[in-house]
């Protein structure tokens, strides 16, 4: 795969630019029409094993189970299919009229906040594509900037727009790293929350940072515990929305032993096996770096919950590659782990006082309330840095794009603008 | 018509004359010397033409090479030179290696040698089209750096003065190295900022400058100050086929754009003329006999033409003999071809890149 020399970048960045009146022609039915389409060309050539070879090599880059991460791709294609329906609960009245012709009935435009935007997206989970998508779909100019390990997933939904009929030069791919897109781009959207120093902040909107977390004010039973499981295995565990951390205001070490029960039903597998759920570390260092932090944290007296139950050590290599085995750590309230989430299927259990379950939760993206408290669901609710608090039955509910996330991408890429005489 | 340069393929009259200056026994290289009698190679009596140069005289092996580049950087330039070329009358340009990767090695372009080298290059820029009448805009390492002289050289002898600015290529690797981001970034930003001054005060015919450089150009200067561009010379860095065809066709249509591959060490090579079946390929021409390029293997034999290899150099001048030095480039080895295929018969170097400036084929830094 070449890197796009910085020309090639500049070229795009023109390109984007002029392809954007192209954009705004074309009407809304068949605007989300060429999605559907792109979408459906997707699945069949996956459904044909015409995308083997990517898949595998995808597969094989990320560290992904190939089944996994070819689910990934059809979970963006199945979210492609009801895009206009994302796009709709953004705009200022609930329609994707506004996108196209900038007006609302407010008395006020609705109009972009810049003629091009760039989109890093991470090599985590296939799953994240739909991000950029909604960028494109906003019918603006969009610039990928794939990460080092992952310059497939892009690359298959791009193809299959333009057949569908995208206009040129509409959505572009600059592999790794993006040096004239930072620069150009009108506006920026970067995972995570560390961007490089060069980018201009004030054209800057971080997404899907993560940390999610779950409290249980009462033991929730079976059941619940085998949906957390799953929960911190959706997606191998390295999407935002795994749980990565639970605070109980009971017996920690109790909560996280039947937590570790159910992690123990998803072994450490090679990544071929159809029912592999556990990601790869590809690049030595950062499993170094991953398994350092855990190490350390059990020396400072951690529990690994899961190594008592288990016996199955931290790092395991399997035929060569190297994994990290699910873990349940059982850490005290100030563990820095607790704020942070790790891109395998990684869980902490704290023990925290009921009058501090809220304060623990902050600066989390989803906080799941497992079992009924009236007044801390209010806590969680009130509390600014909590993104979405989901409990009763949807507790485990998981992503879906047309929720609010970081708020929502429109409100980034577009601006509220009086015109007069309107 | 251009009338071609002296140039010719390495001979073995040419290797005996050089030999024989920086191994006589009294005023050779005072280096060369000391070598000879550590290896007991008495090459001044045994070396009669190229082929025993190549067995008898170069490098032995990386160890070999390594003293020699350790004493380039730290014993004087004159240790090198034979004590009569030190003694006559031409000049002696003190030439430095870019120094991002270490310490500088000292080595020197004495006055007969340079003018082969501008010679060639005058060739070069005339077949290509470079005009004369025209001021430059040099946007390269200027200080120790030896092609900041060539070029100033060149501008004046075609007419014209040659603008420059300041540019540190050792501290933009120390940024990069150290992660110093914004210094990176700040520092890129106040070479542009030279180069959009002097853009906008001075009338700027020629614009020399690194392809890294090059490729940033157009995201960092106002189109309407290179209207008047009538020519561009890039070296310094590797080039990707798709940047050499944008510029050609983008960013200066119509223009001639011709690219040299080079160092203090590797002498220049020009580019050959373009022709369409380049495919935007970039392709040099060594200046030999002054200089003998070749991509070799492992085994330090030529690799076959169309294969990469490492770069080695003789460099074969009165002032400097470099017997098969090893470069850290890469490129590969071009069977000649095309209109000047047999002017120039030797073999010509394709692509050439830096592994160390280089990561997965992306150029990194400024040079």
């Amino acid at each position: 795969m070449d890197h796009a020399s910085r020309l090639v970048q500049q070229r795009m960045v023109n390109r984007a630019r002029a392809s954007a009146p192209a954009l705004q022609s074309i009407a809304d039915d068949e605007w989300f029409a060429l999605f559907r389409r792109a979408a459906e060309t997707v699945r069949q050539r996956i459904e044909s094993g015409a995308l083997d070879a990517e898949l595998a090599a995808l597969a094989s880059a990320c560290g992904l189970p190939v089944r996994r991460a070819t689910r990934g791709i059809l979970a963006v294609v199945d979210q492609m299919l009801y895009l206009d329906k994302i796009m709709a609960v953004q705009s200022p009245d609930g329609t994707t009229t506004a996108y196209r012709t900038g007006r609302t009935r407010h008395g006020w435009s609705w109009l972009p906040a810049g003629r091009t935007a760039m989109v890093r997206v991470p090599a985590n989970f296939p799953t994240i594509a739909i991000e950029w998508l909604q960028v494109l779909a906003s019918r603006r100019p969009t610039l990928i900037s794939t990460a080092r390990h992952d310059p497939f997933v892009a690359a298959i939904f791009v193809e299959a727009l333009y057949e569908a009929g995208l206009p040129a030069g509409a959505v572009s791919i600059c592999h790794d790293s993006a040096e004239t897109f930072h620069r150009l781009a009108d506006q920026v959207v970067w995972p995570g929350e560390q961007y490089p120093p060069g980018l201009d902040p004030t054209k800057l909107k971080l997404y899907h940072f993560g940390r999610s977390k779950a409290v249980l004010p009462q033991d929730p039973g079976d059941d619940a515990w085998a949906r957390l499981a799953r929960l911190a295995f959706q997606g191998c565990g390295r999407l935002c929305t795994n749980v990565s951390s639970i605070a109980v205001p009971w017996s920690a070490h109790e909560a996280a032993e039947r937590l570790a029960a159910k992690f123990a039903n998803f072994p450490v597998l090679p990544l071929a096996d159809p029912l592999a759920n556990v990601p790869a570390f590809t690049d030595l260092d950062d499993w170094n770096y991953v398994a350092g932090l855990v190490e350390r944290e059990i020396a400072a007296g951690a529990q690994d919950v899961t190594a008592q139950l288990t016996d199955v050590p931290l790092r395991v290599e399997l035929d060569g590659t190297r994994f990290l085995r699910p873990t349940v750590l059982l850490v005290k309230p100030d563990s820095h782990l607790v704020r942070l989430e790790l891109p395998f299927p990684f869980v902490t259990v704290t023990e925290v006082p009921r009058e501090e379950l809220a304060h623990t939760c902050r600066q989390s993206l989803i906080v799941s309330l497992v079992g009924e408290d009236a007044e801390l669901l209010d806590e969680l609710v009130a509390e600014p840095s909590i993104s979405k608090v989901f409990h009763g039955e949807q507790f485990d509910r998981g992503y879906d794009p047309i929720d609010p996330q970081e708020g929502y991408l429109a409100d980034f890429l577009f601006q509220k603008k009086l015109v007069l005489p309107n | 018509m251009v009338k071609p340069p002296p140039l010719h393929a390495v001979s073995d009259e040419h290797v005996r004359t050089i030999v024989r200056r920086h191994l006589h026994p009294e005023t050779g290289s005072p280096f060369w010397l000391e070598r000879d009698r550590r290896l007991g190679a008495n090459a001044y009596s045994t070396v009669d033409g190229w082929a025993a140069a190549q067995e008898l005289l170069g490098f032995r092996d990386e160890a070999d090479q390594e003293i020699f580049e350790e004493a380039s950087r730290r014993r004087p330039a004159e240790d090198f030179i034979p004590a009569d070329v030190v003694q006559d009358d031409d000049f002696l340009w003190a030439a430095q290696t870019g120094g991002t990767t270490g310490l500088p090695k000292h080595s020197t372009w004495g006055g007969a040698y340079w003018k082969h080298v501008r010679d060639f290059s005058h060739y070069a820029m005339d077949t290509h089209g470079i005009p004369h009448g025209c001021n430059w805009l040099y946007i390269s390492p200027m200080g120790p750096h030896t092609i900041g002289r060539l070029v100033v050289d060149w501008a004046e002898a075609r007419g014209g003065m040659c603008f420059s600015i300041d540019l540190d290529p050792r501290i933009v690797k120390i940024f990069g190295e150290e992660g110093m981001t914004a210094a990176y970034n700040r520092y890129v930003q106040h070479i542009w900022d030279q180069v959009n001054a002097v853009l906008e005060s001075q009338r700027i015919g020629v614009i020399y400058g690194t392809a890294r450089l090059l490729e940033m150009l157009p995201e960092y200067v106002d189109a309407k100050l290179l209207k008047d561009v009538r020519g561009v010379v890039h070296a310094g860095s590797s080039m990707p086929m798709q940047s050499h065809r944008l510029l050609r066709e983008d960013v200066f249509p119509g223009v001639p754009i011709v690219g040299m591959y080079g160092s203090s060490t590797t002498s220049i090579s020009w580019q050959k003329p373009f022709e369409p079946q380049d495919e935007h390929q970039l392709i040099y021409i060594p200046s030999s006999p002054w200089v003998t390029i070749d991509m070799v293997g492992d085994d330090n034999a030529p690799v076959a033409f169309g294969e990469e290899g490492r770069v080695r150099v003789w460099r074969l001048t009165d002032d400097q003999l470099l017997p098969g030095f090893l470069e850290r480039d890469r490129a590969r080895r071009v069977e000649p071809f095309g209109a000047a295929a047999e002017l120039f018969p030797w073999p010509w170097i394709g692509d050439p890149f830096s592994p160390e400036f280089t990561e997965g084929r992306r150029v990194e830094g400024v040079y």
